[in-house]
């Protein structure tokens, strides 16, 4: 099948109202009544959590076991459900929960924003995703410090959810096009697949800047443990969507070098509660092993067709994280055998080299520290004075899935009242 | 970025799938899994316009059966009693197994029940 028969596809025109947040919101809905019909199985969960974090004082007094969970999806469950305050609510005070690297839009170098933000005015039509539209560059281009200004400046800056989209759109005016490829290995089959199938028109170029979880959770680790004066991570809620593509094998790494319990874990908050009793279940009987708690959509291998189309299209590469620095192999680049499809090569955009890397956030944020779970949100002197979700100041303030985006719109509490209310605590 | 949307497949053209998140207008999405797995009313997890996982009454019925094994270890540690664990689990969870059935019939209703 190629594009032609595409264009004339039933779904909207691709438009500011992103597909992906109205349904975002349906969803946030859906999962809400899902929840409340199951907080019987919330409350048995926080009962277990409260259980093993006793008994795990008691062996190891005051040490504090912190749970990392990778993934923004997550953090939003555990803010909006207000689940940290619920087990505080229970009395757990020796088990935190920390938000890891988790927003791919949130860790997308400013060098790669910038070079779009020029592009988009020299007349190139510009692709993105809603998020990455209000996101803040380090440097103004031509006055634009965002795609959103620039589009507000005159530049040709287009709002999509799908790569198809983007390949449907710019078939139709045929204009030298970029697609900003932001995203974590779930949105690497969709650029593969539509590039392997012929959908991409030849005046579309995708700008890949697809990173990978493992690399990261590695690196947030290490991090953590640089510290000898804080506690490390002793156990991590691994990403459930990014684990339907790479498998819960892709783990088994971290849980052998680290000795800590990982669990591939759902989105509903019982998911979340059940990785977190899992963990310290691990944690009590002197365990590490990899567990997939979201077995209705990740199998322990993954999903091998997507794996495979991924390493057809793309290699891996070391790759720049904001405000953190290369982490190696973290990233995708397209191979040499499809790069008529790359928009490095086509517009000859250099591409950044660790030697060229520099720090790009804005002084004061504290995004880097709070991607790799040294620091809260809360800790950033420009929370919610400075920088908010209207005048983000950093790039975690601006994705839906930014950890400080998600602590503004919930604060510490989220639905903590009304969960410990239907669970017997309050 | 993580979130996926459970969506209906209506349709399967050469590679790309039209489906329904429960509003009853078609979307196309790549394929991002095995497509001989794939037929017209399943249900799928779609991010960013790619379908990354079937979910299927099998692998709902087998999520019940890893939380109800989950709950029994988690009782059994706790000194508490497995199979009371395992029948609360199991009583919470036959509901979303009905509203994946419906769903399976194109109930839309139910598919947006079931996050
Ligand atoms: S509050 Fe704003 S400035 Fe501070 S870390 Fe978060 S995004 Fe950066």
């Amino acid at each position: 099948m190629s594009c032609l028969s595409l264009n004339e596809f039933p779904g909207p025109a691709p438009s500011i109202d992103c597909f992906n947040c109205s349904m975002m919101r349906k969803e946030m809905a859906a999962l809400e009544l899902a929840f409340r019909r199951k907080s019987k199985i919330t409350g048995m969960l926080v009962q277990y959590i409260r259980k093993y974090a006793e008994e795990l004082k008691r062996r190891d007094g005051d040490y504090v076991y912190k749970i990392m969970d990778f993934c923004g999806t997550h953090e939003w469950t555990i803010v909006h459900f207000g689940l940290r305050s619920v087990l505080e609510m229970a009395g757990v005070d020796n088990v935190e929960l920390v938000a890891g690297p988790g927003c791919p839009v949130c860790v997308t170098p400013s060098y790669y924003l910038e070079e779009a933000i020029k592009l988009a005015f020299e007349g190139v039509v510009v692709y993105t995703y809603g998020d990455v539209f209000r996101l803040p560059a380090l440097q103004r281009v031509r006055g634009a410090r965002s795609l959103a200004e620039a589009k507000a400046m005159g530049a040709d800056v287009r709002l999509i959810h799908t790569f198809l989209h983007a390949a449907i759109d710019a078939k139709k005016h045929n204009k030298p096009s970029l697609f900003l490829g932001i995203g974590f290995e779930t949105v690497a089959p969709g650029y593969s697949e539509a590039i392997l199938r012929g959908l991409v028109p030849p005046n579309l170029k995708l700008m890949s800047l697809v990173k990978l979880t493992p690399p990261a959770m590695f690196y947030a680790l290490d991090m953590v443990k640089e510290k000898p004066t804080d506690y490390p991570i002793s156990g991590v809620i691994a990403p459930g969507h990014v684990s339907t593509i790479v498998g819960g094998k892709a783990w088994a790494p971290v849980a052998e070098q680290y000795r800590i319990p990982v669990v591939v874990s759902g989105f509903e908050p019982n998911d979340v509660l059940t990785a977190v009793a899992e963990i310290l279940k691990q944690i009590k009987n002197g365990e590490h092993k990899v567990v997939i708690e979201y077995t209705r959509a990740v199998k322990w291998e993954g999903d091998l067709k997507a794996q495979s189309s991924i390493n057809t299209v793309f290699e891996t590469v070391d790759t720049a994280w904001r405000g953190i620095g290369y982490i190696p192999k973290s990233g995708l680049a397209l191979r040499e055998q499809f790069k008529q499809y790359d928009a490095f090569a086509h517009f000859g955009i250099p591409d950044l080299t660790p030697e060229r890397w520099r720090y790009d956030l804005p002084p004061g944020c504290k995004c880097a520290e709070v991607n790799l779970g040294k620091a809260k949100p809360t800790d950033c002197p420009l929370f919610m004075k400075a920088c908010t979700p209207d005048h983000p100041v950093g790039p975690c303030m601006v994705s839906v899935e930014g950890t400080c985006a998600i602590w503004a719109r919930f604060g510490g509490g989220g639905l903590a009242l009304e969960v410990a209310k239907e669970v017997g605590l309050a | 970025m993580c979130w996926a949307v459970p969506s209906v497949v209506k349709r399967i053209e050469g590679g790309i799938a039209f489906v329904d998140p429960g509003d009853g207008v078609e979307r196309p999405a790549v394929v991002g899994i095995e497509e001989g797995q794939l037929q017209v009313g399943d249900l799928v997890m779609v991010h960013a316009g790619v379908i990354i996982a079937k979910v299927d009454m099998e692998s709902l019925k087998e999520s019940m059966e890893m939380w109800k094994q989950m709950a029994r270890e988690l009782a059994a540690s706790t000194g508490e009693d497995p199979d009371a664990a395992a029948k609360v689990i199991e009583e919470e969870m036959w509901r979303v197994l009905k509203i994946a059935e419906e769903v399976r019939q194109g109930v839309s209703r139910g598919l947006k029940e079931l996050a």
